[in-house]
């Protein structure tokens, strides 16, 4: 029943009816309207709803909404009127805002902290947020935005146009390697920045999903008559009601809804549309399945034995996807749904001439990719039988691609329209919900809304692949390694994903960052019954690197060498080759290797301390990318692209530094438009570190593009040479002109347009370099665009009573290319540590019999505030020939080497060497127990 | 783009704020016992929402003001209400004063916003083998008095507690406040809590310790609760009466006897948070912790 309550939000009164099981999150949202404050759990767990109530920081999630009347609440859209808004403009300028969706929440803990101590202690911000996770930043640039405002807490937002200009203030001579304020920026600290979740219409519908509950069986019967007849129900769908279109990243493995079987706990199986959440849950309760139970098979080591249960029996007859054109998928039975091979020189030759070998085997779990937005998507139909859907995803055209693929529309029939995305790290890859939304949307002719709460995100998301990696290599006397042989298996879950790129990548990392002429690394994917493990930043990396680098030390331990001298004496260099053959340059490791060593003090042995290193090599993300950009008649710029943000800011800082630098305007002059699939051209979406990289290049390409004309049709006017004219930091001068004449920017950009409006347009699509076909089989990926290259270096204590581990520190040092955004690429840096270091000591999906048993933020720990360590950001430039302005990729491995890093400070410390991730209590007591036997 | 809410589902609950704790008990009477308190709701609502209540009746407690008081008794016992939240327990001088274990307890729980919400009787009636307050108080040798509407009764912390999520409390009884009695002289005392984090953690294990020292060193009392290795929080008995009449020293036989005391006396279970085994262990490390430390405040006291 409802009865009414008072509170007073940001100053105004309201009186609202609600329900007795109703959250002050809910009343906040749902019925006033303020959705700046964000939903990431609903359980308390993670503090995306921190509100001030009466003066106190509050989850209120869990907080019932009676216990709020007579309250004062105060929220993330009135902190400005509060006197915060140099907070938020401080935010803004420590870059401590990325994805968005923690920021109100941050603001709300560390706002209410300021009202009660003016000048907080680094401890007390720690404490003040400690609730609140953060899984983009890291958490250090939130705490030196604390700062920032301590020391200038009359921070004005007049500020914030000069920051946007480049933090420095300073006269900018060019737009690159400065920090400059993402576009986003303040939609995300006011909470105007619009969800996924935000989103919601009148007389909207609410979808659901029907789950398998069994990890393997037969469907014989579907009966939905009963959900059907359930009042408030509008649609319920199965399999029978879209077209029998299997579909895949890889291998077209997948359908919409399991027809004859399901393959894990959270196989779809039915959708329903009702009028609220409750009766669409309601009515999934009320449709019948008779299933047939299936023998299920969980282990990957396992499901690869001849008499193990078959996943697919179809599997051979699957077909590859459309694109796919340089994987062939050989080798497939069974449930190896991928093999790779790379292969050059004669291993078992050289490992048979080798002075020493070493085989070591290493495993890691299943994670999360941990963002803090769940996944929502609203579908609505048109009059004209178009659809529109919103949604929170990383490649906005393939989900419209894969709506009109499984609904059998074309696909200029679909309108996806990306959100804020708050936060994906590749777990937001692959579509998701929106088939659905968009079916029961067309089914009931009616806006659906879906929204998939905490323990959906963890059961049936697309986490990161655990793995089981054996190494084996040969070492001569001296410390040159001459062989490495490997086999990697990936348990891909249910279905194959994105499990084949995974496994194909993991065959390049595994020879690590080494010089080796003998090798052979083999890769599978394996079909296990759980849900279907995708990408996960830095797909393959975390995996390949804490056993590689492991290993490495392992060796070096056996070898007495010095673990870094043992890697500087492997390391690729300038003009070495990969594993596949392709051409090494720009590399700049050595420094990162030395750099990251140097601010552990590598060469001062402490003792109780353990000091750790390790290193990497990943890619710079190529793929399809296009960009159409205008310049206006006032000499400002347009910049269209589809491509989307992800939180990391490439495409609110670094490209429009690229553009602004190209074209000589400032960088406040350029503006991108983030659109939808119907106003944007195509972009491959944010994923791969290819943002600064590929659609840095797009943007680039469309600049020069339009400067062409903007020179040509300004020649074709003024009566001269287009190549007399020259532009050069916002001016234009006719060369060769007695006079000297020159010209602003805008005059010359009024001059051309006189004859037509200026218009530049890239595709670009990173080819992938040369490399040798001879050593490649079935491989997805052979050759990385751009590769960049890192370490990194951790110290460590450890409780040798309890197991726990103090990190201390990390220090990343990391070869960008070229920093365009200095600030941003620490933010990469910072966050993908701390993300590291869950992998590193608590972070595990627990799947027993093929049922996640932690799927909540309480139980899947994620590392707070109050555990970080100190961290530092150390940036490696060797301008890459294909980046834009030498830039490589950035965001996703500086999780890469963390867990490797820590794992090798472990055993410095205390002699114990852990070969499973993640690295934790038990079974640090237990080796330390083992060793004393 | 008005957002709308997904409100046209209703529960058919029923709701009531009463003002003071009469009107509470006589609401407690009215509804014949059927009725369920939320405190700050930290634990409930999530179970609210998803159904998984008693009753359909709810009582907020939020506007009785007399449950939100931490007072001095008559005879130096510190009564605390128990919609005291833990973030004032934390910054209470009297606690401060008096029973400085119970604001280290409930410094280590979650972070500062549940704090804000969590209150003590919530965290006691919840009943979890893990709840952060209960072996401090324990310690303290707390007792927890008790209202129904036709009287009231005290029960022994000790006694409260029956099985995971279950407590002594009868339908239509409540906690009107928690008495702490005062600590003879020459106490120390300590709480320690291990998890995998250092904020947002459910302890794996949990420890609280208290002694008596005279002026040489010989302890005259002590008081050991283990929280979170087995289905309520208890005394350790054994691991106390091997610290009672000892001389203690910081690596000496008494302490780590008591240690391993305390460790056979837990009765850990295997879950997602950690193994029985390792529980096991990790009560006798924090319990010999604790002591020590509990040693070093007598000390720094005197
Ligand atoms: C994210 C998160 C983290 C947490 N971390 C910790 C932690 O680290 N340590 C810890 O100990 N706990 C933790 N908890 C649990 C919880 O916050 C605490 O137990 C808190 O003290 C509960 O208090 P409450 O007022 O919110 O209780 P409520 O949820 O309101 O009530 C809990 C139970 O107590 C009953 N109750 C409340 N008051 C009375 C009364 N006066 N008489 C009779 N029955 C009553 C209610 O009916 C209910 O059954 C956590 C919870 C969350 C959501
Ligand atoms: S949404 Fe409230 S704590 Fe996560
Ligand atoms: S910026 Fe904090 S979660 Fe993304």
């Amino acid at each position: 029943m409802k009865a009414e309550i008072e509170i007073t939000v940001n100053g105004q009164k309201h009186t609202v009816a609600v329900e007795p099981h109703w959250s002050l999150a809910e009343v906040i949202r749902h019925k006033l309207g303020l959705t700046g404050t964000k939903v990431g759990c609903g359980e308390g767990d993670c503090g995306a709803c921190t509100v001030i109530m009466d003066g106190k920081a509050v989850h209120s999630c869990i907080i019932p909404a009676f216990n709020a009347n007579g309250k004062e609440i105060k929220t993330v859209e009135g902190l400005a009127d509060n006197g915060f808004q140099s907070l938020q403009t401080a935010f803004l300028k420590a870059g401590a805002v990325q994805c968005g969706y923690c920021t109100p929440g941050m603001l709300m803990a560390v706002a209410a902290l300021l009202e009660q101590n003016s000048n907080p202690t680094e401890g007390e911000i720690r404490e003040a947020i400690a609730g609140n996770l953060c899984r983009c930043t890291g958490y250090t640039k939130i705490i030196d935005a604390v700062k920032i405002f301590n020391k200038n807490p009359n921070l004005k937002a007049e500020e914030l146009h000069q920051l946007q200009k480049g933090l420095q203030g300073d006269p900018v001579q060019s737009c690159l390697g400065v920090n400059v304020v993402r576009k986003d920026g303040a939609a995300k600290v006011t909470g105007r920045a619009v969800y996924a979740p935000d989103i919601s219409f009148p007389e909207m519908l609410y979808g659901a999903l029907l789950r398998s509950p069994h990890p393997h069986a037969r469907i014989l019967k579907i009966d939905t008559t009963k959900a059907r007849s359930l009042p408030g129900v509008s649609s319920v769908v199965t399999f029978e009601d879209v077209p029998p279109v299997k579909f895949g990243v890889m291998l077209e493995d997948q359908s919409l809804f399991a027809a004859e079987k399901v393959r894990y706990i959270g196989d779809p199986v039915a959708a329903v549309a009702a009028e609220s959440r409750k009766t669409a849950e309601a009515a999934l309760q009320l449709i019948e399945v008779d299933y047939e139970l299936l023998e299920p098979v969980f282990d990957p080591l396992l499901a690869m034995n001849d008499n193990a249960p078959i996943i697919h029996e179809e599997l051979e007859n699957y077909q590859m996807a459309s694109f796919v054109a340089s994987w062939e998928g050989k080798n497939l039975s069974g449930n190896v749904c991928s093999h790779t091979k790379v292969e050059r020189g004669d291993v078992d030759a050289a490992l048979g001439a080798a002075d020493f070998v070493f085989t070591d085997r290493f495993k890691t779990p299943a994670v999360h990719q941990g963002y803090l937005e769940p996944r929502a998507t609203t579908a609505s139909v048109d009059v004209d039988g178009r659809i529109t859907i919103w949604t929170t995803n990383q490649k906005p055209f393939t989900v419209r691609a894969l709506v009109a693929e499984t609904l059998g529309m074309t696909v200029n029939k679909v309108k996806v329209v990306p959100t804020s995305i708050g936060g994906a790290f590749g777990g937001k890859l692959e579509p998701g919900l929106e088939p659905y939304c968009a079916l029961l949307a067309f089914k009931t002719n009616k806006t659906v809304n879906m929204l998939m709460s905490r323990e959906e995100e963890f059961e049936t998301g697309n986490a990161r692949h655990a793995s089981v990696i054996e190494i084996t290599t040969g070492v001569n006397k001296d410390g040159t390694i001459t062989a490495r042989k490997a086999k990697v298996i990936f348990d891909t879950g249910a279905y194959s994903g994105n499990g084949p790129v995974v496994a194909g990548l993991a065959t390049l990392l595994v020879p690590g960052p080494y010089r080796i002429d003998n090798l052979k690394i083999e890769g599978h994917a394996v079909y296990t019954n759980k849900q279907n493990f995708g990408s996960c930043r830095g797909p393959a990396l975390p995996q390949s690197v804490f056993a590689v680098e492991s290993h490495m030390d392992m060796i070096a331990a056996k070898l007495n060498l010095d673990p870094l001298e043992f890697r500087l004496k492997n390391i690729v260099e300038d003009g070495d080759i990969s594993a596949s053959g392709q051409l090494l340059n720009n590399v700049g490791l050595k420094d990162c290797l030395l750099k990251a060593a140097e601010s552990v003090d590598w060469n001062k042995k402490q003792a109780g301390v353990g000091k750790g290193i390790a290193c990497f090599w990943w890619m710079s993300g190529g793929w399809p990318a296009s960009a159409v950009l205008e310049i206006n008649s006032d000499g400002t710029v347009q910049l269209i692209t589809g491509a989307i943000d992800i939180g990391t800011g490439a495409k609110n800082t670094s490209v429009p530094q690229i553009v602004a630098e190209v074209l000589g305007v400032p960088v406040e002059h350029v503006e991108i438009l983030s659109g939808d699939t119907d106003t944007c051209t195509y972009d491959h979406g944010d994923s791969g570190s290819r943002m600064t990289y590929s659609v840095g290049t797009v943007a680039k390409l469309a600049a020069l593009d339009a400067k062409e004309h903007l020179i040509k049709q300004a020649a074709e006017k003024l009566g001269i040479e287009p190549a007399m004219l020259v532009l050069a930091n916002g001016e234009a001068t006719i060369t060769g002109d007695p006079q000297g004449k020159t010209f602003s920017f805008r005059e010359l950009v009024n001059i051309a347009r006189s004859l037509g409006p200026i218009v530049g347009r890239a595709t670009f699509n990173a080819p992938h370099p040369p490399f040798d076909p001879a050593t490649v089989e079935g491989h997805p990926y052979p050759s990385f665009p751009a590769p960049s290259f890192g370490a990194q270096a951790a110290i460590v204590e450890v409780d040798e009573e309890t197991g726990l581990v103090d990190v201390q520190k990390i220090a990343a040092a990391q070869d960008v290319g070229r920093a365009i955004n200095p600030l941003g690429v620490e933010g990469q840096l910072e966050g993908g540590m701390v993300t590291g270091m869950g992998y590193a000591l608590v972070e595990e999906m627990l799947i027993k019999d093929g049922k996640v048993l932690n799927p909540s933020f309480r139980d899947y720990r994620m590392p707070t505030a109050a555990d970080l360590p100190e961290l530092k950001s150390i940036i490696v430039e060797y301008p890459a020939d294909t980046g834009p302005f030498g830039a490589k990729g950035v965001g996703e491995p500086p999780c890469g080497p963390t867990a490797a890093a820590i794992a090798n400070a472990i055993y410095d410390s205390i002699g114990i060497r852990l070969q499973e991730l993640p690295l934790n209590t038990e079974k640090i007591l237990n080796e330390l127990r083992n060793a004393r036997k | 783009m008005s957002p709308a809410s997904d409100f046209r589902n209703e529960m058919d609950l029923c709701h009531f704020e009463p003002q003071s704790l009469e009107e509470t008990l006589k609401l407690l009477h009215d509804m014949k016992d059927d009725a369920v308190l939320v405190a700050g709701g930290s634990d409930l609502m999530p179970r609210i929402k998803q159904g998984h209540i008693s009753s359909r009746n709810i009582i907020f407690l939020a506007r009785v003001l007399e449950l939100q008081q931490i007072i001095m008794g008559a005879t130096g016992e510190v009564l605390i209400g128990p919609m005291v939240t833990h973030r004032v327990l934390e910054g209470s001088s009297l606690v401060q004063e008096k029973c400085p274990i119970l604001g280290e307890a409930a410094s280590v729980i979650a972070c500062r916003s549940i704090r804000n919400a969590g209150t003590v009787g919530g965290n006691i009636c919840n009943a979890s083998p893990a709840a952060d307050l209960a072996p401090p108080l324990m310690v303290l040798d707390a007792s927890v008095l008790i209202s129904n509407p036709n009287g009231e009764k005290t029960v022994p912390l000790t006694g409260f507690f029956k099985d995971p999520g279950k407590t002594v409390l009868e339908p239509g009884e409540m906690v009107t406040a928690i008495v702490v009695p005062p600590v003879p002289p020459g106490w120390g005392d300590c709480y320690m809590k291990l998890g995998k984090r250092k904020a947002m953690e459910i302890s794996i294990v949990s420890v609280g310790v208290g002694l008596v020292l005279d002026e040489s060193g010989v302890c005259s009392a002590a008081r050991v609760a283990l929280g979170a290795v087995g289905p309520v929080p208890f005394r350790a008995i054994e691991s106390e009466q091997l610290l009672a009449g000892k001389k203690l020293e910081a690596e000496g036989q008494a302490i780590m006897d008591a240690a391993e005391a305390a460790a056979e006396a837990a009765e850990p279970i295997d879950d997602i948070r950690a193994s029985a085994a390792y529980r096991r262990d990790m009560v006798a490390i924090l319990t010999r912790r604790s002591i020590v430390k509990a040693i070093q405040r007598v000390r720094g006291r005197s």
